[in-house]
């Protein structure tokens, strides 16, 4: 017991020190840093090898190799950091080359050159600077306890002392406190964010120093994702941003981890009670880390506009069939490629059913990443699952496809469990528990009897058979098997996002707020899309199973998890075609150069090494010089070539008594600080009113409040006489209320066509399994919303933009489609607040017209906040004016221009300043 | 005032945010000892101005000069050092930091000259008394118009020849707002040039003797803040959308003194 709680500490304070390097990269450059582990394998590995290969004393090698751990972070900031932010991508872009980067060191300790004599390391441990053991009653602390316990607490001291008290570690924080005020006040943040990473180098190469001797040998991949688990675990403590935080974390961790190993002597059920603790901290702090998990929301990367044809051009058989053109040419070389001379092997048509699966992994990882914006660290576990699933299906004796849905299933169950605790905090959280499934599962699940091995080494799955035709029982079966499975899974997933169940997916990641004012839950959303993500993984590792005939946990080690992420990044995000290609170019190389790369990493771990190195190089690199990655250039490539073909030569509504929107005394207190003071107003049928104010009289804040964005303190909003002051936003657009947003709320990744079809079918099903298998209401209700969406294109004259991303649109364009998005869902209220904000004059000048014709032509009454007083006053029947969180005044245009208490509202900020003013003057 | 040279020019200015663009060929320049008042409502580009002057945004087209020296271009860092000081609108404190620190941070390129950083440290801390009594405070526990005060003296530890200070008033009750308007005079008076976007015109017309208009991005006004005052149909014009009394898109230029 005290032996577990002893070893508890060294351990966790161990996962502390890492955790703090999390933190301070956080701090600093907003991500979460998945490669902090890495930044000091390589020095550790070098530490060993100097002492053991080149007789250097371990106290000259250790400050090398630190210094080397330091040069590693700063090379690191400087080549890959420094540039992504400078092109402003954060969050979960930067977490995703983060991963590259963890590969890109890993495979570096795998250069054979770089390692110390293995048989050496193996007979003499790696290197400590004495020989020494402490017992302490039954407990003996060995070197490295003794190291972790006197270095950690010295090196946790000094950086706080350094961040405490010298200006470099002033202007750390201060550059986390406010980047914009450091930069002015002369702060080079450039080399303030080198400087960090410098010093995060040194603490992960402390703890690799400190790790390495605890495994006897030394591996890099013993830095890998279990480590990464308990270090972001510690780090969550804090919500990533508190040091202390983080060491309670990780001792916290620490004595989960030797608490559980003391009763239960298995090792899997440490790494089982570390995962609930990890859960347990996410749920418990949840409102810390939620800061940190906005950080990490949105697109993970650039989005792809459909293809622009010119008119006349669209017609060609080339450009009309392109999509069907491309599937049938994938499908011909797929279906030949077993059949050419070089793959006619067993072995070689082995690895083409992997790179298959993987494909498929793929498609299942671009509907997360590229679509959603959740990143998955545990799918290449949960294609394990599919393949344990399997392995016990086949003692059934079990035919194919009832082996296939079942493992699919199992599969996207597993999903939906891991993906639950992230509903509530979006990004980051998914990623720590997709983390974790990915630890625990080959540690602990796929060991139990019930699904797993039960303590085998190995599993067997017999070859299915698939009806009475036969069995499974060639490679070269089992590919067509996994072709046609990945074409499944290609036309299902391509359905589903021209469904509106997929622009949701994207709306979801785009905007939350939106979606919800769309009448529709997230978290479903998130967790369909889940569920169908996991059933495609599941169904493929059913494959991958079959194909491997006998299965270990071994081969589903949670890096290969992380290896996977690379497909969707290198193929491009959020292309079908693009995951496709992106496992081909990952795995196929393999293939071919194979046996070049032996010489390099050794035999024994030249897969491994090369495909670190290729996975991270691509999660690296195409972030930094071509964020859409090779389908992307494939796709510019081809609209090159369409933009060089020639042309060929040649609504009933229900009549409603009361007034539309009626708002009565509302009262919001932020803290002390009243915002709104009992107000009150109307809106009648078929008016446009306009509410003018100075900046902080209160008007986003009442527009808000009316939208039900906002919970009020106190008052009412009747929307055609229904008291719906305290429905959700959702539930008042079903009163007719529609709203804009101040800060321009298109979801970027879909068409202007596809935002209003989104917005058509606001009360559709989410439906995502009969969208992918085009079930024929699905159709009709896709054919609705696409009418109503061309009529209201129509109607703003929207159409020539119809097929471009939101994202490509001028600002006025953008305004106006937004305003089309909330026609769409026939408002009869619309809450418009700034609708011409950043738009150039001319195009302002349109929207006069244009909101006399929505009130007109659609029967919609308009309350309206806009700084554009020219176009306010010309276009509202009547205005209120606000200050102070109260209305002055009501009336006309011509009444409120002329109103004393208006024009003083605007005139100055108060009496003082009034005062001041012909003091000064006659100075 | 001084007809010497300008000290701050701003010629042909473009500035996009991604594709929103909200500057439109900005032309303007600042005279030693001047004040100068950018006005304009939510929106018209007067931050992001002062922004691409302080080196915290780069222009799309255009040029910036001080003292005669093209800057365009050149961040923050190499700004602060020409003597261009920013007071950012709202959120100009390090919250997480004490009000020593603060401090200590703003004289960051001062930190191989300590004697001189404390002589500066003892000028702020004489002009604004109530931050010497709270050295040992975090920022961010600071009230509002403290937190003004601390950005103030952060410019003013810094020296500045030129200091920018965006939406002083936003967001401050009146009395606060006259006793921080009291300290920009002092400073005003020891020859820094001033660059003011305010919101308020009052506020403005006591400090700055000319000021400009800007609306969408463009500007639309340049004259004596005095004249301004007197004729209030212009001021009821930008800010009021009176079609009416709506001064000329582009006036030809006033020159104040």
């Amino acid at each position: 017991m005290e032996n577990a709680l002893i070893l508890g500490v060294v351990t966790g304070i161990t996962y502390g020190l890492l955790a703090v390097g999390i933190v301070l990269i956080y701090k600093t450059n907003r991500f979460i840093n998945i490669a902090h582990a890495q930044l000091g394998a390589l020095s550790a590995l070098l530490l060993a090898k100097f002492v053991i290969d080149g007789g250097w004393s371990w106290w000259l090698a250790f400050p090398v190799v630190l210094a080397l751990g330091a040069a590693t972070g700063m090379v690191i900031e400087r080549l890959v950091i420094r540039p992504l932010v400078a092109r402003k991508r954060k969050g979960m872009s930067l977490l995703l080359v983060s991963i590259g980067v963890a590969q890109l060191l890993l495979a570096l300790t795998y250069i054979q050159s770089l390692a110390p004599d293995e048989t050496r390391l193996y007979a003499e441990g790696f290197p400590t600077p004495f020989e020494t053991s402490w017992e302490l009653g039954d407990v003996v602390l060995r070197p490295h306890h003794l190291m972790t316990l006197v270095l950690v607490p010295a090196v946790v001291l000094a950086l706080a002392a350094f961040l405490r008290y010298s200006i470099w570690g002033k202007a750390i924080r201060a550059s986390a406190s406010n980047g914009e005020a450091a930069r002015l006040a002369g702060i080079p943040v450039g080399r303030v964010s080198a400087l960090a990473w410098g010093i995060a180098g040194v603490l992960s190469a402390v703890t690799a120093i400190l790790q390495a001797p605890g495994q006897g040998t030394f591996s890099g991949a013993a830095l890998g994702p279990e480590l990464l688990l308990r270090a972001l675990g510690a780090a969550a403590v804090g919500g990533f941003t508190s040091v202390p935080g983080a060491l309670v974390g990780g001792l916290l961790l620490g004595q989960v981890e030797h608490l559980t190993l003391h009763f239960q002597k298995n090792a899997g059920a440490a790494q089982l009670m570390v995962f609930v603790a990890v859960l347990v901290i996410i749920f418990v702090r949840g409102r810390v880390i939620s800061a940190a998990a906005d950080d990490t929301t949105g697109a993970a990367g650039e989005d792809m506009a459909p293809l622009r044809t010119k008119p006349g051009v669209e017609s060609r058989l080339l450009v009309r069939h392109q999509r069907a053109l491309l599937a049938g040419a994938g499908l011909f070389v797929g279906v030949l490629a077993p059949l050419l001379p070089y793959f006619d092997g067993e072995g070689r048509r082995f690895q083409l059913v992997v790179t298959l699966a993987m494909a498929i992994a793929g498609v299942s990882l671009t509907m997360l990443l590229g679509w959603a914006g959740q990143v998955s660290l545990g799918h290449f576990a949960v294609l394990g699952l599919g393949a344990f699933t399997a392995a016990k299906l086949s003692e059934h004796d079990m035919p194919l496809v009832p082996m296939l849905l079942i493992g699919g299933t199992v599969a996207a169950l597993a999903m939906v469990i891991v993906g639950i605790p992230a509903l509530r905090l979006r990004g980051l959280t998914l990623a720590l528990t997709t983390l974790g499934f990915a630890v625990v599962a080959p540690t602990w699940l796929f060991r139990q009897s019930w699904i797993g091995s039960g303590g085998q080494s190995t599993v067997l799955i017999d070859p299915p058979g698939v009806w009475s035709i036969g069995r499974l029982n060639s490679q070269l079966a089992v590919y067509y098997v996994t072709l046609g499975l990945l074409a499944l899974a290609l036309v299902c997933a391509s359905r589903f996002r021209q469904s509106n169940a997929g622009r949701l997916v994207l709306a979801v990641r785009d905007n939350e707020r939106s979606v919800a004012s769309l009448g529709v839950t997230p978290a479903t959303v998130k967790l369909t899309l889940l569920a169908a993500s996991g059933f495609f993984v599941g169904a493929a590792g059913v494959l991958w199973g079959t194909a491997w005939q006998a299965i270990s946990t071994d081969l589903v080690r949670p890096d290969h998890s992380l290896v996977l992420l690379a497909i969707p990044v290198i193929g491009g995000l959020g292309s079908l075609p693009g995951a496709v290609i992106g496992a081909l170019a990952l795995y196929l190389p393999s293939f071919f150069l194979g046996g070049v790369m032996e010489s390099i990493f050794g035999s024994f771990a030249k897969q491994v090494g090369f495909q670190l190195a290729l996975g991270g190089l691509g999660l690296v690199l195409i972030p930094i010089f071509n964020p859409r990655g090779l389908a992307g250039a494939a796709r510019d490539a081809w609209q090159r070539f369409v933009d060089s073909m020639e042309p060929p030569a040649h609504g009933d509504r229900e009549e409603g008594a009361a007034d539309p929107l009626v708002v009565r005394g509302i009262t919001k207190r932020f803290g002390g600080l009243v915002v709104l003071d009992g107000v009150s107003m109307d809106v009648r049928r078929g008016e446009i009113v306009g509410l003018i104010g100075p900046n902080g009289a209160g008007k986003t804040t009442l527009m808000n409040a009316i939208s039900g964005n906002l919970r009020i303190d106190g008052g009412s909003v009747h929307l055609f006489g229904h008291d719906v002051s305290t429905l959700a936003p959702e539930f008042r657009s079903h009163f007719g209320l529609g709203r804009n947003y101040q800060d321009a709320k298109l979801f970027p990744g879909l068409t202007t066509r596809e935002c209003l079809q989104l917005a058509a079918s606001r009360r559709a099903r989410v439906g995502v399994f009969w969208s992918m298998l085009g079930a024929p209401w699905v159709r009709w209700a896709e054919r609705r919303s696409r009418a109503r969406a061309d009529e209201v294109l129509e109607r703003l004259g929207l159409e020539p933009w119809a097929d471009t991303l939101t994202s490509d649109l001028s600002t006025g364009t953008r305004r106006i489609c937004e305003l089309a998005v909330q026609l769409t869902a026939a408002p009869r209220v619309l809450l418009l607040d700034e609708p011409t904000a950043g738009v150039a004059q001319r195009d302002a000048e349109a929207f006069g017209p244009l909101l006399r014709r929505i009130r007109d032509e659609l029967d919609c009454s308009i309350l309206i906040v806009e700084h554009d007083m020219p176009l306010l006053m010309g276009v509202c029947d009547r205005v209120y004016a606000m200050e102070l969180g109260q209305v002055i005044a009501e009336g006309t245009p011509e009444e409120i221009r002329s109103h004393p208490h208006v024009v003083a509202s605007y005139l100055g900020t108060g009496e003082v300043a009034i005062n001041r003013s012909g003091g000064v003057l006659t100075s | 005032m001084t007809s010497t040279d300008p000290i701050l020019t701003v010629e042909h200015i473009d500035f996009s945010y991604g594709r929103l663009q909200v500057l439109f060929d900005i032309s303007l320049d600042v005279r030693p000892g001047e004040a100068l008042a950018l006005l304009g409502t939510n929106g018209a580009g007067k931050s992001t101005l002062l922004k691409v002057v302080a080196g915290l945004e780069r222009p799309g087209a255009g040029r910036v000069t001080v003292a005669g020296e093209d800057t365009t271009g050149a961040d923050a860092e190499a700004m602060v050092k020409r003597g261009v000081v920013l007071v950012p609108g709202g959120k100009s404190v390090f919250p997480d930091m004490t009000v020593e620190e603060n401090l200590e941070m703003q004289g960051f390129l001062l930190r191989r000259d300590r004697r001189r950083y404390g002589e500066r440290r003892a000028r702020v801390l004489e002009v604004f008394p109530r931050l010497g009594e709270r050295l040992a405070q975090r920022a961010g526990s600071m009230s509002g118009g403290e937190q003004q005060q601390l950005a103030l003296a952060k410019a003013l530890l810094l020296d500045p020849t030129v200091l920018c200070i965006d939406e002083l008033s936003l967001g401050l009750a009146p009395v606060i707002v006259g006793e921080l308007l009291e300290i920009v005079e002092q400073i005003r008076v020891t020859g820094v040039t001033l660059v003011l976007v305010e919101q308020s015109l009052n506020v403005a017309a006591a400090m700055c003797e000319r000021a400009v208009f800007l609306e969408k991005g463009e500007v639309r006004f340049e004259g004596r803040t005095a004249e301004l005052l007197e004729r209030d149909d212009i001021a009821r014009a930008v800010f009021l959308g009176d079609r009416d009394s709506s001064p000329p898109r582009r006036t030809k230029r006033l020159r104040a003194g």
